[in-house]
């Protein structure tokens, strides 16, 4: 993981008192360099390292009083291997330690602080991982190193953190570690199980007779579920067909009252048919009004479209409601079966038989194995989480492998291709420096020896005139097949040469690539490790939900 | 038969086509099978255990086996059920694309 401390760990005052305190430290000749030469019953000599060992234990473990009880020897010698390790100081230099942090701080004291700051001990692991990856980035440290790396600072965390450290460790083997991988026989035998039971044709019938009944109950249950969730609209409607005659009934009620009122006053005798009259008017001319309105306005397309819509968001918001239902119902239903389960396992585990085992689940209410199921989910999701990131972790280290190994032979292919070029080289030198000036000295021999003969008028076919000639034209020839070959192995020189530099530079890109897959490697780490943190604790959560509902 | 029906599974929101439909019908089967298999396997004790791996190839008694030592097996796979379709209906949407 390449990310730095948080920024308000590098402003925070106290700590930055702590930084001058460490360089100080540092800086000051240690008294165990001193001591180096002195007797070691030196009375001096063992204050001095009292001394010292006070100072190692000030500066890794602070002020932090979950720290102060641990042993300072082991402390003083886990630090000093760490120390050398990672800031790759020869011991001559020790009173001059190397500042190779990007915020100033060497490897120590940003272990002191990451100790005093983080409170997982995997977490102080995997910072302490990325400063070793960070140092040698440029030239990798090899296997070896790193194994020894981890195992330092795996025993600098098991001294700082204690208890802590091992359950954190408990927990990883346990994560890591199959139950049923314990015994091979067992697992041999349940394999062996495993194939029969799938292999019987009976064992295959029962099952599948079983599953058929309770997929038949979920059916009725989902038709159980449609009906119960088309109740409420029924219900609704009753409400509001309910409110509304009551509230008609009222109405009419008092207007029946007004109306006795009227006709029993003697003053008003014949006002029925005055108002009948006035009501017939009134009537009509509404009815005018209200035609003329819906000639004008009222479109039957509009009307059969908003009935349409209304209609369907009636049946859109009942079908939402109906799905949503429905997932609480078979949610509910998924989660008592892992309640069921679980609980079976423990009970079992806790050597209750099975009748009891029966009775005990089944008294448990509805609401308590809905409680243990949701927290069984949570534990799954969180297994299922940290297997993820179990192998996203293993594909970066199996890519990470496989880049070094290409790394490894593209290097070896370019340094091959290079002694290739040298040998070639060397090679065509030789024939250069020695076989070429040997031809032309003897080709200049036979041209002499030619000429004389020449010049002495020989004949064309006199023997000893033909023999000059072709003696003369055979190294003639000889002289331009090495040079021709010099030539050749200039240019396949230059090709190896040029092999090489491609190789190396391939090699070069494959160690970039190499550092992000490890940067990615080490992030997928850091994620397993959230995440098996997360798995405890939801594991714990069930735990405790079980306990709570059985007790 | 499928365990699984078309109506059942359009009444929870899924909708698939012939092919699709058979081939989740068969993987729903298969893993139940699965893990009935695996939850039996997993209850028994390492003596059971050796009990059963010596009965291979021994069909007949293989059911009296079972009943006699897996006494809760109809719990079992009653629950696998459930927890099986919970699973299905939660990722309706992802099986139904």
């Amino acid at each position: 993981m390449s990310e730095k401390l948080p920024s308000t760990y590098v402003d925070h005052p106290s700590r930055n008192d702590r930084i001058l305190d460490h360089k100080a430290i540092l800086d000051t000749p240690t008294p165990l360099d001193e001591l180096q030469d002195r007797e070691p019953d030196d009375e001096e000599s063992i204050n001095a390292a009292s001394e010292f060992d006070s100072d190692v234990t000030d500066m890794l473990v602070g002020n932090n009083p979950n720290h102060r009880d641990e042993d300072p020897k082991a402390l003083r010698d886990a630090f000093l291997a760490i120390s050398k390790n990672i800031t790759e100081r020869p011991d001559d230099q020790r009173k001059s330690p190397a500042i190779n942090d990007p915020m100033g701080l060497d490897v120590a004291t940003y272990g002191s602080l990451v100790v005093a700051n983080v409170e997982n001990p995997g977490d102080f692991q995997i910072k302490m991982q990325e400063k070793f990856a960070a140092l040698h980035q440029e030239t990798p440290a090899s296997e070896e190193d790193k194994k020894i790396f981890s195992s330092q600072v795996a025993d600098l965390a098991h001294i700082l953190y204690g208890k802590r450290y091992e359950e954190y460790e408990q927990q990883r083997e346990d994560l890591q570690l199959n139950p049923l991988e314990s015994n091979p026989f067992d697992k041999q035998n349940r394999e062996v199980d495993k194939e029969i039971l799938a292999a019987s044709k009976d064992v295959v019938a029962r099952v599948d007779n079983t599953a058929r009944k309770v997929a038949n109950g979920w059916q009725t249950s989902i038709r159980a579920i449609q009906n119960a969730a088309a109740r409420p609209a029924q219900a609704i409607h009753r409400i509001t067909k309910f409110v509304s005659d009551r509230r008609l009934a009222g109405k009419q009620r008092k207007l029946q009252k007004k109306q006795s009122r009227v006709r029993s006053d003697p003053s008003l005798r014949g006002i029925d048919k005055l108002i009948n009259n006035h009501r017939q008017t009134r009537a009509d001319s509404y009815k005018v009004k209200i035609d003329k309105y819906k000639n004008e306005t009222a479109d039957p397309r509009n009307t059969r479209y908003q009935s349409h819509v209304n209609k369907m968001e009636g049946r859109t918001r009942a079908g939402m409601e109906k799905n949503l239902a429905r997932d609480e119902a078979f949610q509910e239903r998924r989660q008592s079966a892992e309640a069921r389960k679980i609980l079976r396992k423990e009970l079992k585990s806790g050597k209750i038989g099975y009748f009891e085992s029966k009775k005990i689940i089944t008294s448990l209410p509805a609401e308590k194995l809905q409680r243990i199921g949701r927290a069984r989910c949570l534990e799954l999701a969180a297994e299922t989480a940290v297997s993820n990131a179990r192998a996203e972790m293993h594909g970066h280290q199996r890519d990470e492998n496989k880049l070094t190994e290409q790394a490894t032979k593209l290097s070896a292919n370019s340094q091959e291709a290079m002694k290739w070029s040298r040998e070639i080289e060397s090679a065509a030198n030789k024939k250069k420096d020695e076989d070429l000036p040997l031809v032309t000295e003897a080709l200049e021999q036979a041209g002499k020896e030619y000429q004389v003969l020449v010049d002495e008028d020989r004949p064309l076919w006199d023997p000893e005139l033909l023999a000059a000639k072709s003696r003369f034209d055979e190294l003639a020839n000889e002289k331009a097949f090495l040079n021709s070959a010099i030539l050749g192995m200039r240019q396949s020189q230059e090709q190896q040469k040029q092999r090489a530099i491609r190789l190396r530079a391939k090699a070069i890109q494959t160690q970039g690539k190499i550092a992000e897959e490890r940067r990615l490697r080490i992030e997928a780490q850091a994620k397993l490790d959230q995440q098996a943190a997360r798995y405890t604790t939801r594991d714990e959560a069930l735990e405790r939900v079980i306990d709570r509902s059985i007790t | 038969m499928p365990l699984l029906d078309k109506e059942f599974l359009q009444a929870i929101g899924i909708t698939l086509d012939e092919q699709s439909y058979l081939a989740l019908a068969d993987h729903f089967k298969t893993t139940l099978f699965q893990r009935v298999i695996t939850e039996i396997v997993d209850e028994l004790t390492p003596e059971q255990a050796a009990e059963l791996a010596a009965l291979e190839g021994d069909d007949e008694h293989l059911n009296q086996w079972l009943v006699d030592n897996v006494t809760d097996l109809q719990e079992i796979v009653q629950d696998e059920v459930d927890i099986l379709l919970g699973e299905i209906s939660e990722e309706r949407e992802k099986i139904s694309n």
